[in-house]
C-alpha cells in the first residue's frame, strides 16, 4: 500500500491587515509499487504513434523500433493497444476488424504486437485529435481500469484539423487518460503539443532525432509501470470566506493546476495529478483569507493528498498576524525559489514566442531575466540551454543578446525544458 | 494522578507521568479542567470589566471536591481525559483533528492556553496564553489541606524550545514534593509521624534534597553570562573581569549577597524566613521542580528553563520565595500591600549596587533574569520571606505577564480591590484571578499571564496557627 506525506513550507506570519499565504508542500509517495498492483483495478497503456507521410524514411523506422521498446516493458497483465496515426486513427493492435479492444499483455500478445507495428509505413497527414478520440474509446473497452496512459508521438503539426476540432478532442479526454506527449525533429509545435500534455497531466518533451527514440519510449514506459498508484488528487481546503489564488506544481516541473479544480465540498476543491509511483512532487499553494486581528492564529488551508477518496495525507497551511516586522518580512526559501523557477519558466517561454514574432527587444529582455533567474538559484541546465540561444554579457544583471543564427533545435529543447525546476534545499 | 499507566487518547501509545505531550503523536496530555476559548480582550482598557469572568462553570468539580489523603489531590497539570469532540469557539463549526476549525480555521484553543485551578473555595489559580504568544508557558498548581495552601506559578523561558513542559513539569514536581511533604507531617515539624505510611516517603525524598540542590553549581551571577531571559529581548550586561581570583569573587559574592538582602528588606515586606520548616519545603520544591525541569531536556539536546515561584499558607502565616522573576504579594483589604519576592533580575543587581530603583529598572537588560530553574542556574534556592497576615487580605502569586502591566504593591491592590468590587458577591480567588488576567489581556496580553490567590481571612474562627500539631494533616 502507497504511503503518501505532505510536509508544508511557509511562513505563516502575516502582517497586520495581509490575506495572502503563500505555502510549498512537498508531496512524497512511498510503496507504490507497480502499475495495476494495488488490487484496486488494473492498468492499461496505449501507444499512440505518428505515421504520417512525414515520418518516410529513417523515422518510419525508428518509430518501429520505439514502439517494439515500449512494448517489451509493458508488464504482464496490463492491457495495452497500439494506434497508428495519421489524418486519422487506426487501432493498429490489436487487429480485431470493426472492434475496438485492448488485450493482456503476456509473451504472446507482445509478440503479436510487434509482428503488428512491423507493418508500420508513412503516409497521410496529421489530425491528433482523432487519434485522442479512438484512444478515448480504446480505454473505455475495458472496464474497471484503474490507470490509463498513453504515450503519443508526432513529428509535425497538426495541419489536416482545425485548431478547434483538437482543442475539442482534447477537452473530451480530458480526466479519460493520461498522455506523455513526444515531438520528434524540428517540424512540430511545442505549443500545440504542451496544450495536450498539460490536459492529459502528462509531459512533453522533444526526441532530438530518430536514434533516441526507442530509449525514450523504452523510458517513458518504465516509468508509467513504476506507477503503482493509479491516479491521486491534492485537494485544498480554504476558509469559509477564503479563496484558492492559484495551485501550482513546481517541481519536478511548473505546471497551473488550478483550473483542474473540481469541488468536493464547498470548501475543498480536488486538483487531479494522475498516477504516482516513488516520487516527490512540490506544490505551491497561495490562498486568500479575510485578515485577523494582529496575535490570532487560524488555518488558511488544508493540503490533503486522496486516492480513491480517502485522504492519505494532510498538510497544514497556517496564518498567523503578527506585529513583528522580524517575523512578517522573512520570506520562505521554498516558496521564494519555485516562484523564480515558475517566473523562469515562463520567461522563457514568452522569450521563444517574442523571437519567433520577431519581437528582438521583448524576446532579449524576457531571456535576458530568464538568464538572471536560471544563474540567481542554480538551474544549470536551463541556463545551459540559454546559453545556445543568447549570448549571456551579465549573468547577474540578466543583459543578453540574441544568437544569429541559432539552431532551431536548442530553440525547441529550450521550450520543452522550460518547466522543468531545480529543487531548493528546505 | 499518576498517568504511567495510562495510554495517549488520541493514539493509544503509553505515556509517561510528567510528559505533557504524546511522545508519539503529539498530543497534548494536559488535564482538561481548563477551557479552551481565552477570555476575549476588552480594548485595551483601563478599568476593570464589570462583568464576573465566566469562569465558575471551568472550574472541574473535582478540584474543588474533598481534599483526600493520597497526598497528590492537586498535581493536576498531567491528568488525561479523553478528548471531547469540540465546537469551534469563533463560528460554532466542527473542530478537526488537526485542532482548526472544519469551517472558519480558527485555531481551537490547546487546554494548556487556559488552565484553572480550584482546589478550595478559598484558593485558585488561572494560567493564560495571553493574546501574542503562540502558547501557554507559565504554569500554576495549587493544593489545600485543611488551613494550608501550597501555590506555585512558573513561568517557561521562551527561547527554549519546550519550555511550556519545563514549566508545567516544575509546577508539578513543586507541588508533588510539598503536597508529600505536608502528609508526612514535615511543614508541621513535628517529628513523631512515623506511623504515617507517607513519612517514610518524604522522608527518603528530603535525604535526597541537598544532592539535588548542591550539584547546581555556584557561579557568579552578577556576570549574567549566558543569562537566558525571562520575556526580554535584551541580554544582561557583564559586570566582572576574568582574572580575578576565587577569594576575590567569593568576597565579591558575599558583598553582593548581603546588598541584596538589604535590599530585600528594604523593599520586601515580612521578615527573612531563612531557617523556617516552610523556608526549607520551598527549597525542597524548587529543587524538586529544577529536576523536573532538567527531565524535560529534548532529544536534541534543547534544555528548557523556567522562574519559580510558591507560597505555603498555614492559617495566617505567608512563607513565600522565588527563583527568577515570578512574583508574590500580600494585598491585605486595608494596610499597606507588600511585595513578598525579590526579582532575580538584572534590575535588582543593579539596586543591590547602589543604583536608584526608576534607573535600575529602566536600565538595559533591567528584565534579564539573574536566576532560573534549568541548566547552568547559578542557584535556585528561594529567598524565603514571612508575613503573618493581621487581618484579611489576598495572596497573589503571578507571572510579570500580569505584573508588567502593574507592578508596584499599592496599585496591584488597588486593582484587586476594584475588582472586588465589581465582582461584588461573586467575588472569590477563581472569578479575581480570571478578571486580573482579562484585565492583562485588555492591556494587550503580551506574554502568558498566571495568578494564584489565596484569601486569607484570620478571625477568632480561623484556622489554627502554624505550630499547631494538627494542621496539614
Amino acid at each position: 500500500m502507497a504511503q503518501f506525506t505532505a510536509d508544508v513550507y511557509q511562513n505563516e506570519f502575516l502582517p497586520d491587515g495581509a490575506t495572502d499565504v503563500h505555502a510549498v508542500v512537498t508531496v512524497t509517495c512511498s510503496g507504490a509499487g507497480e502499475a495495476g498492483k494495488s488490487g484496486d483495478g488494473d492498468a492499461a497503456e496505449l501507444i499512440v504513434v505518428d505515421t504520417s507521410g512525414s515520418m518516410s524514411g529513417d523515422k518510419i523506422i525508428a518509430v518501429r523500433q520505439a514502439a517494439t521498446a515500449a512494448v517489451d516493458q509493458i508488464l504482464d497483465g496490463t492491457w495495452f493497444a497500439v494506434i497508428a496515426g495519421n489524418h486519422e486513427a487506426r487501432l493498429a493492435f490489436p487487429e480485431r476488424p470493426g472492434a475496438i479492444a485492448m488485450v493482456r499483455a503476456d509473451a504472446g500478445t507482445r509478440d503479436q504486437a510487434r509482428r503488428a507495428i512491423a507493418t508500420f509505413h508513412a503516409d497521410g497527414g496529421t489530425a491528433m485529435g482523432t487519434w485522442l478520440r479512438l484512444a478515448t474509446r480504446v480505454f473505455l473497452s475495458v472496464p474497471n481500469l484503474q490507470q490509463k496512459h498513453a504515450i503519443v508521438l508526432t513529428d509535425g503539426k497538426n495541419q489536416h484539423e482545425t485548431p478547434s476540432a483538437l482543442a475539442a478532442a482534447v477537452a473530451a479526454s480530458r480526466g479519460q487518460f493520461q498522455a506523455d506527449c513526444r515531438g520528434v525533429g524540428v517540424d512540430w509545435e511545442v505549443a500545440e503539443l504542451r496544450t495536450i500534455a498539460t490536459a492529459l497531466l502528462g509531459t512533453v518533451g522533444l526526441i532530438p532525432n530518430a536514434e533516441s527514440m526507442a530509449a525514450e519510449f523504452e523510458d517513458l514506459m518504465r516509468q508509467s509501470m513504476g506507477r503503482g498508484v493509479g491516479a491521486a488528487e491534492l485537494r485544498v481546503w480554504t476558509p469559509q470566506g477564503g479563496q484558492v489564488l492559484f495551485v501550482r506544481q513546481v517541481a519536478p516541473t511548473v505546471e497551473d493546476i488550478t483550473s483542474r479544480r473540481s469541488e468536493v465540498n464547498p470548501l475543498t476543491g480536488a486538483y487531479p495529478t494522475g498516477a504516482w509511483g516513488d516520487e516527490s512532487r512540490d506544490y505551491h499553494v497561495a490562498v486568500r483569507v479575510p485578515s485577523r486581528t494582529v496575535g490570532t492564529e487560524q488555518l488558511a488551508a488544508r493540503v490533503q493528498v486522496a486516492v480513491g477518496g480517502q485522504v492519505l495525507a494532510q498538510g497544514l497551511v497556517k496564518a498567523m498576524w503578527s506585529a513583528d516586522d522580524s517575523l512578517t518580512t522573512r520570506i520562505n526559501p521554498a516558496v521564494a525559489h519555485y516562484t523564480g523557477q515558475a517566473e523562469l519558466a515562463g520567461a522563457i517561454q514568452e522569450g521563444l514566442a517574442a523571437k519567433a514574432a520577431g519581437d528582438e527587444a521583448t524576446a532579449t529582455l524576457r531571456l535576458g531575466r530568464a538568464v538572471q533567474l536560471a544563474a540567481a538559484s542554480g538551474n544549470e541546465e536551463a541556463t545551459s540551454r540559454l546559453r545556445k540561444v543568447v549570448e549571456v554579457d551579465d549573468e547577474a544583471t540578466g543583459t543578453v543578446r540574441l544568437k544569429r543564427g541559432t539552431n532551431k533545435l536548442d530553440e525547441m529543447a529550450l521550450d520543452t525544458a522550460s518547466t522543468k525546476t531545480v529543487r531548493v534545499r528546505k | 494522578m499518576n498517568v504511567a499507566d495510562n495510554p495517549c487518547p488520541r493514539c493509544g501509545a503509553s505515556t509517561s507521568e510528567g510528559e505533557q505531550f504524546c511522545e508519539s503523536c503529539g498530543s497534548e496530555l494536559t488535564a482538561a479542567q481548563s477551557a479552551p476559548a481565552e477570555p476575549a480582550p476588552s480594548e485595551s482598557a483601563p478599568t476593570l470589566p464589570a462583568e464576573p469572568a465566566e469562569s465558575a462553570e471551568r472550574a472541574e468539580p473535582a478540584e474543588s471536591g474533598e481534599p483526600t489523603d493520597s497526598g497528590s489531590e492537586a498535581t493536576d497539570a498531567n491528568r488525561v481525559d479523553e478528548p471531547a469532540p469540540r465546537a469551534c469557539a469563533a463560528c460554532g463549526g466542527r473542530v478537526a483533528d488537526d485542532g482548526y476549525c472544519e469551517q472558519c480555521g480558527a485555531r481551537a484553543g490547546v487546554p494548556r492556553d487556559h488552565v484553572v485551578t480550584v482546589p478550595a473555595p478559598w484558593v485558585a489559580g488561572v494560567s493564560d496564553r495571553g493574546l501574542r504568544h503562540r502558547r501557554n508557558e507559565d504554569a500554576v498548581a495549587a493544593a489545600v489541606r485543611d488551613d494550608v495552601a501550597l501555590l506555585v506559578v512558573c513561568d517557561g523561558v521562551t527561547t527554549a524550545p519546550n519550555s511550556d513542559q519545563a514549566s508545567a513539569a516544575a509546577v508539578t514536581a513543586a507541588l508533588t514534593m510539598m503536597t508529600d511533604a505536608l502528609a508526612a507531617g514535615i511543614l508541621a515539624g513535628s517529628g513523631d509521624r512515623g506511623t504515617d505510611p507517607k513519612a517514610g516517603t518524604a522522608e527518603a525524598r528530603t535525604e535526597v534534597l541537598p544532592t539535588a540542590t548542591v550539584d547546581v553549581a555556584r557561579e557568579d551571577v552578577a556576570t549574567g553570562e549566558a543569562a537566558p531571559e525571562a520575556d526580554s529581548d535584551e541580554a544582561a550586561g557583564t559586570g566582572s573581569d576574568s582574572d580575578r581570583t576565587d577569594a576575590e569573587d567569593e568576597a565579591d559574592e558575599q558583598a553582593r549577597v548581603a546588598s541584596l538582602g538589604a535590599v530585600a528588606d528594604a523593599a520586601l515586606g515580612g521578615v527573612d524566613a531563612r531557617d523556617t520548616a516552610a523556608a526549607r519545603l520551598l527549597t525542597a520544591a524548587a529543587a524538586a521542580a529544577a529536576v523536573a525541569v532538567r527531565d524535560t531536556v529534548t532529544p536534541e539536546g534543547e534544555a528548557a528553563s523556567c522562574t519559580f515561584v510558591a507560597a505555603v499558607v498555614v492559617g495566617n502565616e505567608i512563607v513565600a520565595g522565588n527563583v527568577g522573576d515570578s512574583r508574590a504579594y500580600w494585598l491585605p483589604d486595608t494596610g499597606p500591600a507588600q511585595l513578598l519576592t525579590l526579582d532575580d533580575s538584572w534590575a535588582t543587581e543593579l539596586l543591590a549596587r547602589g543604583m536608584p530603583r526608576a534607573e535600575a529598572e529602566t536600565a538595559y537588560g533591567a528584565h534579564a533574569i539573574t536566576r532560573w530553574l534549568g541548566p547552568d542556574s547559578p542557584d535556585i534556592v528561594p529567598r524565603p520571606r514571612r508575613l503573618t497576615a493581621d487581618g484579611p487580605g489576598w495572596l497573589l502569586l503571578c507571572s510579570d505577564g500580569l505584573w508588567n502591566y502593574c507592578s508596584e504593591p499599592q496599585d496591584l491592590a488597588a486593582l484587586v480591590g476594584a475588582g472586588t468590587n465589581a465582582l461584588g458577591a461573586e467575588a472569590g480567588p477563581l472569578t479575581l484571578a480570571e478578571t486580573l488576567v482579562a484585565w492583562a489581556n485588555g492591556h494587550g496580553g503580551h506574554d502568558n499571564i498566571t495568578v494564584a490567590l489565596a484569601r486569607l481571612d484570620p478571625s477568632p474562627a480561623a484556622p489554627a496557627p502554624l505550630t499547631d500539631p494538627t494542621a496539614g494533616v
